[in-house]
């Protein structure tokens, strides 16, 4: 129960004010662009809604990591050194932050999706095939979510936190390039023509990758306490 | 002996049960309901082409007889397959029937495959098959060439057609003649022996005319019962039984003693009238003297009357581009945006407006697909070239549309009221709608590929264009002359006003062979070039710059 009163207050600073709303905004601006630059004509191989939905998920990715992160400063947010230092104990601490970045992550997957499914229809593909590619952008961002969380506790930083965030996000997104095509990273999951074992693949990695942030954020708790 | 009992009784007890069963079976089948299709059958009939003879790349005639005793409100559906069989051209037709009805219909279809069978259906409104027949065309019976005739006697003309192909003899039967134009292209010649007009209904006989005016070839070589399709085939008058004519190259046996009339002009051999011919529109009618069967094949007169084979060219596919319908995406999407921070924003401070951010997702999902349609449809326009040619009152439409699909899917294509359509080029489905007021077309193609689609239209007069001829000039009367030319001889003119809707041409000039109107022309009509020898061709030309108006004057 605790656990979600962190999720309520999470959300109603996230969407309740001002400047939840301003990057609701933004984020739905960036995707409206998008969806815009995602029904230009197929050339060849080539498909712009393989690049729209590299930057859907970019753009649902930042803007979840950034708000788990504090890297967006929302009036009345608890963070987690906030909660480190408030009576919860660290499980309800650590749960709370899982459920409330799951929430904000489902919420503004659900903001682009429809957007993925307009392309999608444009072109005479499956709705299922959005989906697919949404329970991707969902896992991913929840994923990135989660390290931005534990950053918070882990770096006290604030600038070696955003370097490590923001230089670990393009490293791992941009990068993919350079190491080779795996199927199963995120900017090929996402693609439309991904196969469903590599989008498995990929949201299982990522959730992974957010439960062990987690499981270290839960750790860092009582240390923190320590010091404090 | 006990066994012997047993087996004995256990027998006798297998067959009571089965008599059991079968009773049993007797009075359920008593009892139930009769099946629709059983009780209600529909019956359909169809014969491909010609009494089965077929021309490959162009309009054939298909009558289909639909019978069926119940009341039906649905589809007449052809399935024409295409070359290689990968594509698929669905032709709907409405059908209303009432109980106990029958219908005979004759539709032009193009065909490019005659390996294949045909498939003709009788649909319900719900889609439901009521009856169906497969028509296979056989590769033998797709010829060069087909002659026509009404009547007992066979003609006899050349046996070899265009392209030293083989040519075919086909008797008809006036219940049986198309009743669209389009449909009669695959036929060269018509050779009337005898015609009874009460046989034909109104649309037949009209048909029949608008292929004569557009280019259709028609002999006379026998009696016309009557009434106004006999007065106007009508060329000669007939003097007499006349005598047997000795040493005529056109003509073996006897010769009927004729005298042209109107304007038609006499062929004459060894001072003999063998044949007068006289030009109905753009096409031709001729009365012969003599019997189709004493023309022989190698007569002149077959020369005259059927029709120079030239190859038919058309507009060339222009190179477009699919457009970027960014303004209803925008505002689609836009709304969206805007409805969903509405509803997060609300959502933040009341609990119930979670309800509102569901309710915001689920109507984008079931409005987006609608989006898209609209984005889709307006991506790929139908890029058309139409030319409209009036002959004698009598006007058509011949229409050209190409369209690229930015994206796979289907497209929805809206054509004019079109009695002919056919597809090719690049698709997996296309489904052609005749509707009353207008043609629909709905293609299924994949992302880059580009449809052709060709049309032909009985179409009403634009206005009342009176072409004349005067000393060196060619005047138009009532024509909206934008910015027209006139053809003639080897000549052309531009038009002038010369007064409240009157269009003079003086001005001539050596003609420009590849002139845009003439190559329109050409289109429609290949032998466009010796059209314009002998009679004004006033082009006008489209104030969308899509196609030209083209009004024929008279034969001089």
């Amino acid at each position: 129960m605790k656990a979600l009163a962190i999720v309520r207050g999470d959300l109603r600073a996230r969407l309740g004010t001002r400047k939840g709303v301003a990057v609701q905004l933004a984020m739905q601006a960036a995707v409206w662009l998008l969806g815009l630059l995602g029904i230009g004509p197929e050339r060849g191989g080539d498909s712009p809604l393989g690049v729209a939905s590299v930057g859907l998920l970019v753009v649902v990715a930042a803007v979840v990591t950034a708000s788990a992160g504090s890297e967006i400063a929302y009036p009345g947010e608890k963070n987690v050194l906030d909660l480190a230092a408030s009576p919860f104990s660290p499980t309800d601490v650590v749960w709370g932050k899982a459920a409330s970045n799951f929430a904000f992550a489902g919420l503004c997957t659900a903001g682009a999706w429809p957007v993925l499914l307009f392309l999608h229809s444009l072109r005479g593909t499956p709705w299922q095939d959005s989906l697919g590619q949404a329970v991707v952008v969902l896992a991913v961002s929840w994923g990135f979510a989660g390290v931005a969380t534990w950053l918070v506790a882990a770096v006290e930083s604030e600038v070696s936190r955003s370097v490590l965030l923001w230089g670990g996000m393009v490293v791992l997104l941009a990068g993919a390039g350079l190491v080779g095509p795996w199927p199963w990273h995120p900017a090929y999951a996402v693609q439309p023509q991904a196969a469903g074992w590599a989008r498995a693949a990929c949201s299982a990695s990522s959730v992974a990758l957010g439960a062990w942030s987690l499981w270290a954020l839960s750790r860092r708790i009582p240390r923190l306490r320590e010091v404090g | 002996m006990v066994k012997l009992a047993s087996r004995t009784r256990s027998r006798a007890e297998a067959r009571r049960r089965a008599r059991r069963a079968r009773c049993g079976l007797l009075v359920l089948l008593a009892f139930l309901p009769p099946a629709p299709a059983l009780a209600q059958p529909a019956s359909v009939q169809a014969i491909l082409g010609w009494q089965g003879w077929t021309r490959y790349g162009t309009w054939n005639p298909l009558t289909v007889e639909v019978h069926t005793e119940r009341e039906v409100s649905g589809w007449l559906v052809v399935e024409l397959p295409q070359e290689f069989g990968r594509q698929r051209v669905r032709l709907r037709y409405p059908v209303e029937l009432p109980p106990g009805g029958r219908s005979t219909r004759t539709v032009p279809v193009w065909l490019s495959d005659v390996r294949r069978p045909v498939k003709v259906s009788l649909l319900a409104r719900d889609g439901t098959e009521l009856a169906s027949q497969e028509v296979v065309p056989q590769p033998e019976a797709a010829v060069a060439g087909v002659v026509g005739y009404l009547g007992a006697e066979p003609p006899t003309p050349p046996a070899q057609g265009p392209g030293a192909g083989r040519r075919v003899v086909v008797r008809l039967r006036e219940e049986l003649l198309p009743e669209h134009a389009a449909a009669y292209a695959s036929l060269e010649l018509l050779v009337v022996g005898e015609l009874d007009e009460r046989r034909l209904h109104e649309a037949q006989r009209q048909a029949l005319q608008t292929w004569v005016l557009h280019g259709g070839r028609v002999v006379v070589t026998g009696p016309l019962h009557g009434g106004p399709l006999s007065s106007w085939l009508s060329v000669a008058r007939e003097l007499g039984a006349g005598a047997q004519a000795v040493g005529l190259r056109s003509v073996a046996g006897p010769l009927r003693e004729l005298e042209p009339a109107g304007e038609g002009k006499p062929v004459v051999e060894r001072s003999r009238t063998v044949a007068v011919g006289s030009a109905r529109g753009l096409g031709w009618v001729y009365v012969w003297a003599a019997g189709p069967h004493q023309v022989p094949p190698d007569s002149p007169l077959w020369w005259l009357a059927l029709p120079a084979s030239s190859p038919r060219e058309v507009p060339p596919e222009p190179d477009s581009r699919p457009r970027l319908p960014l303004a209803p995406a925008a505002v689609g999407l836009g709304a969206y945006a805007a409805l969903w921070v509405l509803a997060v924003a609300v959502a933040g401070r009341r609990p119930w407006g979670w309800w509102g951010v569901a309710a915001v997702v689920v109507a984008s999902a079931a409005g987006m697909p609608a989006l898209a349609d609209q984005v889709r449809q307006r991506a790929a326009p139908l890029e058309v070239r139409e030319v409209h040619v009036e002959v004698e009152g009598s006007a058509r439409l011949y229409g050209w549309g190409y369209g690229r699909a930015p994206y796979a899917g289907s497209y929805t294509y809206s054509l004019p009221r079109a009695e002919a359509v056919s597809a090719s080029g690049g698709f997996s489905e296309a489904e052609v709608t005749f509707l009353p007021e207008h043609t629909v077309v709905r293609v299924r193609q994949a992302a880059g590929e580009r449809v052709s689609l060709y049309w032909e239209a009985e179409a009403p007069p634009q206005g009342s264009a009176v072409v004349e001829v005067g000393q060196g000039t060619v005047s138009v009367r009532g024509a909206e002359g934008l910015r027209g030319m006139v053809f003639w001889g080897r000549r052309q003119a531009p038009l002038e006003q010369s007064g409240p809707g009157l269009w003079v041409a003086s001005r001539w000039s050596a003609m420009e062979p590849e002139h845009p109107a003439l190559l329109a022309f050409r289109w429609t009509h290949p032998e466009a070039a010796s059209i314009v020898e002998d009679r004004p061709l006033v082009a006008l030309s489209r104030g969308d710059g899509q196609g030209w108006r083209v009004v024929v004057g008279k034969s001089r």
